[in-house]
């Protein structure tokens, strides 16, 4: 035995990715066998295939949807069902196992909170990616059969700022559910979390947007809310669509999401150019650069703060 | 490097509190490396918690624990340490072999150990098993197979002996033997004095919290000692408490 050999006990210093990699391996184990990853896989599914094949139900006809109208029903769903899948899959990323007991044997191994901790985030991380590119892949095929290649590009576009929403609610998930008070305790304000992030915050943000925003637009836009910035009237960026709009939109992951997919696919952009003008600013895009990997590193490092404190019996 | 450091284990003043019950009150306790003590007490006297506490799970209410000159206690930095708690719970859909391997993948052992800890508990039979499906003794082997993989500090073993086949207890008991001759430190709780006996291992005494009495490595019977020692203390208390009245 090698006890003193190895100095009787201080575990050896390696990487810290040694000891966070087979953390992330295990949840995906976990996840992919649990009747969670059939259900968060068949509505993503559900909810990138509709508006495809359905939105041409409105017009009376079966068949494949023009782009820019399924590219941004697609925005308009995702920006739904997306948060919401990756706020209750993060919640349940400790919460679920601090109640079942089982993280106790993980941390009496010779793995640092912080590994645990980014060993779970990366493994759940995965799995929604591979849940994502299974449900946007197939339709970003599907979609570049029916309209060419602008077509699959325009739906990768969506998937991709998809998972860049994703990922940003996944670590809110993680914060909730980090505090040790149990899987359904975290499991329902994670759903609160969700109600106030897509409809009280959002609410909230277009009502801003309608009191900051120079003159209201002669029409208004028809397709959720990527109208929110109405274009200025005069033609020129006014401070309020420069710094303020884009720092408010900041403020919601889920409509930096709308608009990051608005501006990256083709036909939406095309068609709303015009409302995305004071998006497009290099101020705008800086501020929202900032905000999505503020949205992206602060939840899991406040998930840890959390998490360091917990007591595990 | 003091004598003090040379300590791989030591509890200072340890108080443990739980709302207004005090699970463990002013508990100093030592273990050397090399050395395998056996906590025992009756059920409720803190045992537990004094494991739980040395493995870091616990952060002491007041006092101080160092375990191979580390706070056990320090999520950045924890010491490597083999811990069973009285029951081990592993999620029900990874196999035997998964979480072994991650036991294996985070402390590194040699393959000759890894082999060894696969011998002495036998789970290699059920590698390819989801956990589900194995019986409670299958569960308790593989939460020793993870626990006892060196290299570690300390092993903190609670109740280490129940559910174990005799061919199981038997190889546990001659594997405890060769890692405290390495110079491991051994801390059971256990009711098993028989079993625990064979290993000669020095008798802390634990009533209500409180260290009642310390042998080190006594000849005999353990159970007798433990009886004796219990009483001993029983008769303090009602003597302080007396005084108190």
């Amino acid at each position: 035995m090698t006890d003193k050999r190895r100095g009787n006990g201080a575990h050896p210093r390696h990487s810290a990715g040694f000891r966070i990699l087979p953390v992330a391996r295990r949840e995906m184990a976990l996840l992919g066998r649990g009747r969670m990853a059939w259900g968060v896989g068949l509505l993503l599914l559900v909810t990138t295939w509709l508006p495809f094949m359905l939105v041409p139900l409105r017009s009376g006809t079966w068949g494949i949807a023009p782009l820019d109208g399924a590219v941004l029903s697609s925005i308009t769903l995702g920006a739904i069902v997306l948060p919401l899948v990756a706020l209750l899959v993060g919640a349940d990323t400790l919460a679920g196992e601090m109640e079942d007991g089982t993280l106790s044997a993980l941390v009496t191994l010779p793995i640092s909170r912080r590994a645990l901790l980014i060993g779970k985030y990366l493994g759940r991380a995965a799995f929604l990616l591979g849940a994502e590119i299974l449900a946007c892949g197939s339709v970003s095929v599907a979609a570049g059969i029916a309209h060419g290649f602008t077509g699959a590009r325009d739906f990768l576009a969506v998937a991709g700022s998809g998972l860049l929403l994703s990922l940003s609610t996944l670590g809110v998930g993680v914060v909730l559910g980090a505090g040790g008070r149990g899987r359904a305790r975290a499991l329902g304000v994670a759903l609160l979390t969700w109600v106030t992030l897509a409809f009280v915050v959002d609410g909230f943000l277009l009502l801003s947007v309608v009191a900051l925003a120079p003159p209201p637009p002669a029409r208004p836009g028809v397709h959720g809310h990527a109208e929110i910035n109405a274009p200025d009237r005069s033609g020129a960026t006014s401070a309020v669509d420069g710094v303020l709009m884009p720092a408010v939109i900041a403020l919601d992951p889920i409509d930096l999401f709308r608009i990051l997919a608005v501006r990256a696919s083709t036909a939406t952009g095309e068609r709303l150019a015009a409302s995305l003008s004071g998006m497009r600013s290099t101020t705008a895009t800086t501020i929202f650069a900032a905000s999505w990997l503020g949205w992206l590193v602060v939840p899991p490092w406040l998930a840890y703060r959390r998490f360091r404190r917990v007591i595990l019996r | 490097m003091t004598a003090a450091e040379h300590v791989p284990l030591r509890m200072l003043a340890v108080s443990q509190r739980f709302g207004r019950r005090t699970a463990v009150c002013n508990l100093t306790l030592e273990c050397s490396a090399g050395t395998m003590t056996c906590l025992a007490g009756p059920n409720g006297a803190g045992k537990s918690t004094i494991l739980a506490i040395a493995a870091g799970l616990l952060r002491p209410s007041s006092g101080r624990v160092i375990l191979a000159q580390r706070d056990p206690a320090d999520v950045a930095h924890p010491p490597a340490i083999g811990y069973v708690p009285q029951r081990s719970a592993f999620p029900g859909v990874l196999t035997a072999g998964e979480v072994f391997e991650l036991a294996r993948s985070t402390r590194r052992p040699t393959p000759e150990d890894s082999d060894d800890i696969l011998d002495v508990t036998g789970i290699r039979a059920v590698f390819d098993r989801p956990l589900g499906e194995l019986s409670g003794g299958w569960q308790r082997r593989l939460g020793l197979a993870t626990a006892l993989l060196p290299p570690s500090a300390a092993l903190l073993l609670d109740e280490p002996f129940v559910g174990l086949d005799p061919d199981t207890l038997d190889r546990l008991l001659s594997h405890l033997r060769r890692r405290v001759d390495s110079g491991a430190i051994v801390l059971l709780a256990t009711h098993e004095f028989e079993l625990a006996g064979l290993l000669r291992p020095d008798l802390v005494v634990i009533d209500d919290g409180h260290l009642c009495a310390r042998l080190a490595a006594p000849d005999g019977s353990l159970r007798e000692h433990y009886r004796t020692a219990l009483s001993g203390c029983d008769a303090l208390e009602a003597e302080v408490s007396r005084d108190d009245r």
